[in-house]
């Protein structure tokens, strides 16, 4: 769905950020994107959006290039993203206005809009705040807002740039449990995070440095690599069950079974 | 305060936005040809609609604020350069007539921004794009850029004040205390880069959500209503009294 081929970028006061990257992310696939400070996260995100163009190789969207700039509509139409700052994504005054903006830019008719915003709220449980002013609402409110504004535009993908950084924990799962469910209805999800145990659902991993791709694999054996390096960016769970002897798990429910399962010897 | 929207159902909240935009710009004519009987009017009337739209009078009169020192240069300029009959004896200035013409334009200042507070309370946004739209067809594709970029710089307004409170609060934190020209460009420059860069990020999340110029405004299109014309009648039966009468 979205193909980066020996991708290069770099910001005039910067120097490089990214350099020769190759990377797919397929249709319906979950995808975590690792990586420290500075190695390009948010970048990435932004290539793939067609909000900044590489300054070497390509990145296609379902085989259009984000070059292309009489096709971005369609680039962005079908790729959603989430920023990390819940303040810079809101461009309504009302939560209704912000979701009505992008429905409106994609032409749905006035009924479909109404009934995508009512299915949406009603999904996250913030049916309440339809007609609150963005402003007054909570951080967490805030970014619970902004993944329904890109999910009302139903995207083929969407691209979260840490979008649980700046949330307490409670809004955090919630975000998190959402993001697995849209995936398992068959949306791509690009989920950029520096906390490895947002990771724990995702099918396949990339961690990102200054040199580029550093690792890639599926989940477990992206973690695996990391812990052999001693490296600690990895779930607390993956390491405790590992170092435990036991199969590795990365949530916590899935080793207190493990512990449970060791303890009562079957 | 100029920007900032309260979702309601008050009269003035479900008038169209166009016939709000036109009696706005109705009520700006008003405010500068009538006498000061008239501004007298204008007065009691905004503050009626702002009961009536359910804007707080603490709230409305919080949009002037950032703008008393522009009246107090105003004001200084009348009195000390208009010519007539001195205040005091002996000193050619103040003059009465410098007190009263800056007294009466302060006022009609004043006036035009609390009835474009009332305006913007009672429209969203996109009602005044829309709006805007409406009013700028004639020009095209560059009206609907113009119309966009206006009604989107006009909510950035209450942003800037934000982010002064905020630049003010770190440096008082910081045990800092402005000072003439040095303490004025400690808050402009951070206050630019702030705004520089709170438009990029909305420049992102506008293109992110697939804005494009051919967009069209249509969720909040309203038909034009009786209470419509009832507005529109309301304000020439207002502007023939004040205009005629007082």
């Amino acid at each position: 769905m979205i193909e980066l081929e020996d991708v290069s970028f770099s910001y005039p006061a910067a120097g490089p950020v990214l350099e020769n990257i190759n990377l797919i992310v397929n249709k319906g696939e979950y995808l975590g994107v690792m990586g420290d400070n500075g190695s390009g996260k948010t970048t990435l995100a932004r290539l793939m959006t067609g909000l900044l163009l590489p300054e070497k190789g390509t990145i296609r969207v379902n085989g259009i290039s984000t070059g292309d700039r009489g096709r971005l509509l369609e680039i962005r139409s079908s790729t959603g993203m989430v920023f990390q700052n819940p303040d810079a994504q809101a461009i309504g005054e009302t939560v209704e206005e912000d979701l009505v903006f992008g429905l409106e830019n994609l032409g749905v008719p006035v009924p479909e809009i109404d009934t995508r915003i009512e299915q949406y709220l009603n999904l996250m449980g913030i049916r309440e705040l339809r007609h609150r002013n963005i402003r007054t609402l909570s951080g967490g409110q805030k970014q619970l807002v902004n993944l329904v504004a890109v999910m009302v535009m139903e995207p083929e993908c969407i691209i979260l740039d840490e979008p649980s950084s700046m949330v307490d924990a409670g809004t955090r799962r919630i975000i998190l449990e959402h993001i697995a469910r849209l995936n398992h209805e068959g949306t791509a999800i690009v989920h950029i995070t520096h906390d490895p145990e947002e990771l724990t659902r995702c099918q396949r991993l990339i961690v990102l440095s200054r040199q580029g791709i550093t690792k890639q694999g599926t989940t477990h054996e992206v973690f695996n690599q990391l812990l052999d390096e001693e490296k600690m960016d990895i779930p607390v769970s993956f390491a405790i069950s590992r170092a435990l002897g036991l199969s590795p798990v990365l949530t916590t429910e899935a080793l207190l079974e493990e512990l449970c399962r060791l303890k009562s010897g079957t | 305060m100029i920007g900032i929207y309260g979702h309601g159902r008050s009269y003035i909240h479900l008038l169209d936005p166009r016939t709000k935009l036109a009696l706005m710009v109705g009520v700006s004519l008003l405010i500068y040809s009538v006498r000061p009987l008239g501004l007298g009017v204008l007065l009691g009337l905004v503050l009626l609609l702002s009961r009536t739209c359910g804007l707080p009078y603490t709230r409305l009169v919080q949009g002037l604020r950032p703008v008393l020192v522009f009246f107090g240069v105003i004001f200084l300029t009348h009195v000390l350069f208009t010519p007539g009959a001195p205040l005091f004896e002996g000193l050619p200035v103040p003059t009465l007539e410098g007190v009263v013409t800056g007294s009466v334009l302060i006022l009609r200042f004043i006036l035009l921004i609390l009835y474009t507070s009332i305006m913007t309370y009672t429209t969203s946004p996109s009602g005044l794009n829309y709006a805007l739209m409406f009013f700028l067809r004639p020009l095209g594709t560059f009206g609907t850029d113009l119309a966009f970029m206006t009604g989107t710089a006009m909510t950035l307004i209450p942003g800037l004040f934000r982010e002064k409170d905020i630049i003010t609060k770190a440096q008082a934190a910081r045990g800092y205390k402005p000072r003439g020209l040095k303490g004025f460009t400690a808050l402009v420059v951070p206050l630019l880069h702030r705004s520089f860069r709170r438009v990029d990020e909305l420049s992102d999340a506008l293109e992110s959500r697939c804005f494009h110029s051919d967009r069209r405004y249509y969720y909040y299109r309203k038909t034009l209503a009786k209470r419509d014309c009832a507005g529109v009648g309301g304000y020439f039966v207002l502007a023939v009294v004040i205009l005629f009468f007082l």
